[in-house]
C-alpha cells in the first residue's frame, strides 16, 4: 500500500526526504521549521490514546427491538425449523422428539449386546447337553452290547435246552392233550402269520407290507392261537 | 442451503452487510460490533462532545441499517459508506444549529454542552497538550477540523476521505496541511516530541 504523505512526515527528517518527497511536500511546507512544527504536532496526535467509547447497552437493546419489528422472520435456517420439531422449547425435556429418540437409540445400543450374550450362552448348554446325549449314546451302546451279550448267552443257553422243555406243559395238561388226541404241534396258519419287529407293529413280510388288524377282522388266527393255547 | 454457520468474525463488512439485508440479526450484531464504538466516538467529536447526542446519532445510523439496508451499494466500501451517513447527519445536525441559533433569545444554545464539555474534557485529557489541542481543533472551521478527524483520529485514508466527503484527494491533502498548520501554530509552546 502506497505510503501518503502525513506518513513520510511523522517517519522521516526533514534532511532524510527523498528529493522527490521534497517535491510533493514544498506545496505545503517549504522550510525545514514548517516542517519540524508539522511533525510535532502529527506524532503528538499519534501518540495520543484515541480509544472510542463504547455505547450504551440501551441503545443496542432499542436496536434489537426494532431488528425484530423490521425482520420477524429473520434466522429461519433449515436446521433451525428442524430444530424446533425435534426440541421444541414449549414441550418439557421427557416429550422432546430429540430426547425420545435419543433413549430409544441408547436402549437398543445397550439391550442388541446382551441379547447376543444370551443367544451364546443359550448355545453353550446345548453344547454341553449335547455332549451329555452323545455320552449317554455311548453307555446305550454300551448297554446295547453288554445286552447283546447277555442275549447270546442266553441264545446260547436255549440252544443247550432240550427243544421238549419250550412246549413242556404240567403233568396235567399233558395227560388232558393226550386224553383229548390234541397234537402238540403248532398250526401252519399260525406258524405262518406275519410277525413284526417294528415298534409301532408294523408287520413286514417278504412280497407286501402287512399292517396289524384287530383281532375281529382276524377270527381264524385268533381261533388258532386260541387252539394252541388250549 | 447452508449446513455450517457463517464465521461472522471473518467476514467482511460488506458481505455482512448483504446477510443483514436477508434479516441476519448476528450479522448486524457483528456489524455493530465493528463500528458502533468508532462512529460513537466520532459523533462525540463532531458534535460538541456531547455524548447524549452522540448515543442518539449511533442509534439512528444503525435504524437506517436495520430498515433500509439496500441503501447501501455492495461496490462501495462500507467503512467510507457509513462515515459519508455519519457526516451527512452531523451536516444536518449543524443546520439544525444554525437555524436555532438565529431564532435563539441571545443565549447561547451550547451553554449547557459547554458545562459538560469541561466535564468530559477533564475526564479524558491526560496532558496539557491534549486539552490544547482539542480545543484549537474545536476552533478550527468545520470543513478543515473534519477532514483532519477522519484522518488521524478516526484513521482513514486519503482516497477514503475522499470517497466519503466526495471531493477529490488533492482537495484532502490541501485541507488536511492547512488543519494541521494552523494546529502547529496554536500548539507551538508545546513540544510533545521533546516531552515523550
Amino acid at each position: 500500500m502506497e505510503r501518503d504523505v502525513f506518513e513520510i512526515v511523522v517517519e522521516k527528517e526533514f534532511i532524510a526526504l527523498s528529493p522527490e518527497e521534497r517535491i510533493e511536500l514544498k506545496n505545503y511546507c517549504s522550510t525545514e521549521e514548517e516542517y519540524n512544527q508539522l511533525k510535532q504536532v502529527l506524532v503528538g496526535v499519534n501518540t495520543m490514546d484515541w480509544t472510542n467509547p463504547e455505547p450504551k447497552v440501551e441503545t443496542k437493546e432499542k436496536l434489537d427491538v426494532l431488528f425484530a419489528q423490521t425482520h420477524p422472520k429473520a434466522g429461519g435456517m433449515w436446521y433451525n425449523s428442524a430444530l424446533a420439531v425435534i426440541a421444541p422449547k414449549d414441550k418439557p425435556i421427557y416429550r422432546q422428539p430429540l430426547l425420545q429418540i435419543a433413549a430409544l437409540a441408547l436402549l437398543v445400543f445397550l439391550t442388541v449386546p446382551f441379547l447376543q450374550q444370551n443367544d451364546t450362552d443359550d448355545s453353550s448348554p446345548l453344547v454341553a447337553e449335547n455332549s451329555i446325549d452323545a455320552g449317554n449314546e455311548d453307555v446305550v451302546k454300551n448297554t446295547d452290547v453288554s445286552g447283546g451279550i447277555e442275549e447270546k448267552k442266553e441264545d446260547d443257553l436255549a440252544d443247550t435246552k432240550d427243544p421238549q422243555d419250550e412246549v413242556s406243559l404240567p403233568a396235567v395238561m399233558t395227560g388232558f392233550v393226550a386224553s383229548r388226541g390234541i397234537s402238540n404241534e403248532v398250526p401252519v396258519s399260525a406258524a405262518e402269520s406275519p410277525t413284526s419287529n417294528h415298534p409301532d407293529g408294523v408287520f413286514i413280510s417278504e412280497e407286501s407290507i402287512a399292517y396289524s388288524l384287530p383281532a375281529s377282522d382276524q377270527p381264524d388266527d385268533v381261533m388258532d392261537l386260541l387252539t394252541t393255547s388250549f | 442451503m447452508r449446513l455450517i454457520k457463517p464465521q461472522y468474525k471473518s467476514m467482511s463488512d460488506e458481505e455482512l452487510m448483504i446477510a443483514v439485508g436477508k434479516g441476519d440479526k448476528r450479522a448486524f450484531d457483528e456489524i455493530y460490533a465493528r463500528y458502533s464504538g468508532p462512529l460513537l466516538g466520532y459523533f462525540i467529536r463532531m458534535l460538541w462532545k456531547d455524548r447524549e447526542k452522540g448515543e442518539d446519532f449511533v442509534h439512528d445510523i444503525f435504524a437506517k441499517i436495520i430498515r433500509k439496508p439496500e441503501l447501501f451499494d455492495p461496490t462501495r466500501k462500507f467503512k467510507t459508506w457509513i462515515y459519508s451517513v455519519a457526516n451527512n447527519m452531523c451536516k444536518n445536525e449543524y443546520k439544525k444549529q444554525e437555524v436555532r441559533k438565529n431564532t435563539s433569545n441571545g443565549l447561547d444554545s451550547h451553554y449547557a454542552l459547554s458545562d459538560t464539555n469541561a466535564n468530559v474534557l477533564g475526564e479524558v485529557q491526560d496532558s496539557q497538550f491534549r486539552s490544547e489541542f482539542e480545543q484549537s481543533l474545536q476552533d478550527l472551521d468545520e470543513k478543515h477540523s473534519g477532514v483532519f478527524k477522519l484522518r488521524h483520529i478516526d484513521g482513514l485514508s486519503i482516497k477514503e476521505i475522499a470517497d466519503v466527503l466526495k471531493i477529490s484527494d488533492g482537495t484532502v491533502k490541501s485541507r488536511l496541511f492547512y488543519a494541521t498548520k494552523y494546529l502547529a501554530a496554536s500548539l507551538k509552546d508545546f513540544n510533545p516530541v521533546m516531552n515523550r
